[in-house]
């Protein structure tokens, strides 16, 4: 029978350091997808996401069991990413700058504005200031409640709702402008 | 209704809360608004952008690079806190429980030491301590005895009483200990 992850970090803080690459194995999707959602290049994920699970490893005995090991390891990946870009001081992508990136090479019709489509959104949401894209990410990918969002971010739930208001409105007029940037264009 | 309305009702189509009837009204709004037509259309795609969204993988040898540098790391000591409060709990919950008892039966217990050879001289210095204690407290009984007081029975208990809520504090604080250990092993199975 598959060990549940309290079993291995039991035994992981018993000594069995191998054990932490079932962890590894368990969660390194979801730690590398929501860091790739928030930074801008899967180099940068990789080298990130490793340090959040060194991070993980140093502070399994501080895990407490009333919350979701997913939920856990999703709070220090955040916590990390936004320490890491108030260290970098890292601007966040203006909107024109987005609007005048280059398209992609020719595909057929329907493939290319599906992809098109695809990108725009997720460059968009790197416009996006942390405070705004950190409760997005986690409540439309990860599928988080907005309760679980206030407890990883340490913000009060009615926060919480107001930054993921603001920040789908601030999305949907990225992709609007992005839009009519295209027509522009053309 | 306006377009305001219309706002607060396409958040809760994206929550995945919105009832039946607020979508017949917001569909009725959006034949008749274009610009909420168009708002509505972005945040629809929005929405089912994220849904496509997959799991990415990490690339190659993620795993392999990440136990190198946990092997690599001096040794972590991790020291299990609900085990250091049960430990220290349980070590106060049985000397206060043991001083209310020695407390209590400290008499009988002097006695029958007292008639022990080895003790006897070391029971007589410790019967004068208590002799006087016994006096104070009864001085005190003589000044505030008038009937049955609740404040003379707790000051002529004063001790023991404090030992038994100290017992009693500890001994919760072990069992709330106890008790989320167990939730936790529950929750595991």
């Amino acid at each position: 029978m598959q060990k549940s992850d309290y079993e291995i970090i039991q035994e992981i803080l018993g000594g069995n350091k191998d054990l932490f690459s079932e962890l590894l194995s368990r969660y390194k999707a979801l730690v590398f997808s929501v860091v790739l959602r928030m930074v801008n290049n899967s180099e940068e994920a990789n080298d990130l996401s490793q340090e959040i699970f060194i991070k993980i490893y140093k502070n399994l005995d501080k895990y407490n069991n009333e919350y979701k090991f997913s939920t856990w390891v999703i709070r220090i990946a955040t916590n990390h990413i936004i320490d890491y870009r108030r260290k970098k001081k890292q601007d966040v992508v203006s909107i024109d700058e987005l609007t005048s990136e280059p398209s992609f090479l020719s595909t057929p019709e329907s493939e290319y504005l599906k992809k098109e489509r695809k990108v725009t959104l997720n460059d968009a949401l790197k416009a996006l200031p942390d405070i705004y894209k950190v409760p997005i990410v986690l409540y439309h990918q990860e599928n988080l409640s907005y309760q679980e969002i206030a407890d990883i971010t340490g913000e009060s739930l009615s926060k919480i709702k107001n930054r993921i208001f603001r920040g789908r409105k601030l999305l949907k007029d990225i992709l609007i402008k992005s839009k009519e940037g295209e027509i522009c264009e053309l | 209704m306006n377009c305001e309305r219309a706002n607060e009702l396409i958040m809760k189509y994206m929550d995945g809360t919105i009832t039946e009837n607020e979508a017949i009204q917001l569909n009725l709004h959006i034949n008749e608004c274009q610009t909420c037509k168009e708002e509505f259309a972005v945040y629809d795609s929005i929405l089912e952008e994220f849904e496509s969204f997959k799991y990415v993988e990490p690339p190659k040898g993620f795993d392999e690079a990440v136990m190198e540098k946990i092997h690599a790391l001096p040794d972590v000591s991790y020291i299990n806190e609900k085990s250091v409060y049960r430990t220290i709990y349980s070590v106060f919950t049985a000397l206060f429980a043991f001083a209310f008892f020695l407390w209590t039966f400290k008499a009988p217990l002097l006695n029958m030491l007292g008639k022990n050879p080895l003790f006897s001289e070391k029971v007589n210095q410790l019967f004068s301590v208590f002799a006087k204690h016994n006096f104070a407290i009864n001085s005190v009984n003589l000044e505030i005895n008038s009937g049955f007081n609740i404040t003379n029975m707790l000051l002529s208990n004063a001790v023991a009483i404090a030992l038994a809520l100290l017992t009693a504090f500890f001994s919760y604080k072990l069992y709330r200990t106890y008790k989320y250990m167990g939730r936790q092993k529950n929750k595991r199975q």
